[in-house]
């Protein structure tokens, strides 16, 4: 994973290339192939010359996606929005896009929904990261053969979240994905190689490699000002 | 927020101008205009412009710092869109800590923000 001089830690290296592997591989509620579907949409959502405005469906403008996708077309819509307007979401629009804008065909279920949030935010992280630093992006593994676990954390609930979570003491946004574990996962090992382990997150002494934690906090801070997340 | 307890536990005065993009120093931050620059960067993705950044933190900060602050960023588009995708919003005694923060940054004015007003209203 990355071929390059920079000093990329080791941690960093490996967290990605597990995340990486897990795209090619069945998910809790998506395929192999439709989670390397998604993956590669948001490629093509963020590599887009001009992408549609908020408020249009990216699967409604002609050219825009492929008419033999694998994926729902409210996937698709979802994949867009979250990946060019995610300031703009509203409760309604994720309930629209799980009843599947109003074509029952395209339906997807609360925990497919989540799981596509979780994997559009990590192909967003990791992309931008290979981009920030001029490197390649990460190729992707052919998918490996196998059904989604469809398991379900027996005390997830609706709790505020536009989606089912599972009750712990961590911030809110480290709850938002429990309702799939896995995905939280995913998130956390990430989250700890890039930024700060969740259990030390109210450590503000806590200085992070190379940089004092007021520049982790200034870099983090700005980043989701220009994301325009309220969060 | 974190940014402003940070520095109130360092005893370091911070302003958030490097936050909003709308000043020229480093708001109480070591290298802070520096690296609000490499996040505008990575938002914007113009090659041209990141390649620039990427000199000048590699020059007065270097290769590690240059890794670890792209990580950083990188990290909070990951985050935004979790937080944005489920709905994840302060709760009324966490809206009271922020909200001089929030009024400082401006966040309650974007669409995210106005969204998590209206829905903890209507709860």
């Amino acid at each position: 994973m990355y071929d390059t001089d920079l000093p990329i830690r080791s941690d960093l290296r490996e967290a990605h290339a597990t995340v990486v592997d897990r795209w090619s591989r069945p998910g809790t509620w998506w395929t192999a192939q439709e989670r390397l579907a998604i993956v590669a949409e948001v490629r093509r959502a963020r590599d887009a010359a001009e992408a549609p405005p908020a408020w249009v469906r990216a699967s409604q403008v002609n050219g825009s996606v492929s008419g033999e996708h694998s994926l729902p077309a409210a996937a698709i819509d979802v994949i867009w929005r979250l990946t060019n307007h995610s300031g703009t979401l509203t409760a309604e629009w994720c309930d629209a896009a799980i009843d599947g804008f109003g074509e029952p065909s395209d339906a997807i279920t609360p925990g497919q929904y989540t799981e596509l949030v979780a994997l559009v935010a990590q192909t967003n992280c990791i992309d931008r990261f290979a981009e920030g630093l001029s490197l390649d992006r990460p190729t992707l593994g052919g998918p490996v053969a196998g059904e989604p676990s469809r398991t379900v954390p027996e005390d997830a609930a609706m709790r505020g979240h536009w989606v089912p979570t599972v009750p712990s003491d961590y911030p809110a946004v480290v709850q938002a994905l429990s309702a799939v574990p896995a995905e939280n996962a995913a998130m956390l090992l990430l989250s700890d190689a890039q930024y700060i382990p969740v259990d030390e997150m109210f450590d503000l002494t806590s200085d992070r490699n190379s940089l004092s934690r007021m520049q982790v906090e200034l870099v983090a801070a700005r980043t989701s000002v220009l994301n325009e997340c309220f969060y | 927020m974190l940014l402003s307890l940070s520095g109130q536990s360092q005893d370091a005065q911070v302003s958030f101008d490097a936050v909003t993009g709308t000043g020229n120093d480093d708001g109480g931050v070591a290298h802070g205009r520096l690296l609000a620059r490499l996040a505008e960067a990575m938002w914007e993705g113009e090659p041209s412009q990141l390649a620039a950044v990427r000199d000048d933190v590699t020059a007065a900060m270097g290769g590690d710092a240059l890794v670890d602050a792209v990580a950083v960023s990188a990290n909070f588009h990951m985050m935004t869109r979790i937080a944005d995708g489920t709905g994840t919003k302060y709760d009324r005694a966490g809206l009271e800590r922020t909200a001089e923060v929030r009024a400082q940054v401006g966040v309650n004015d974007m669409a995210s923000g106005q969204e998590a007003l209206r829905l903890l209203t209507h709860r």
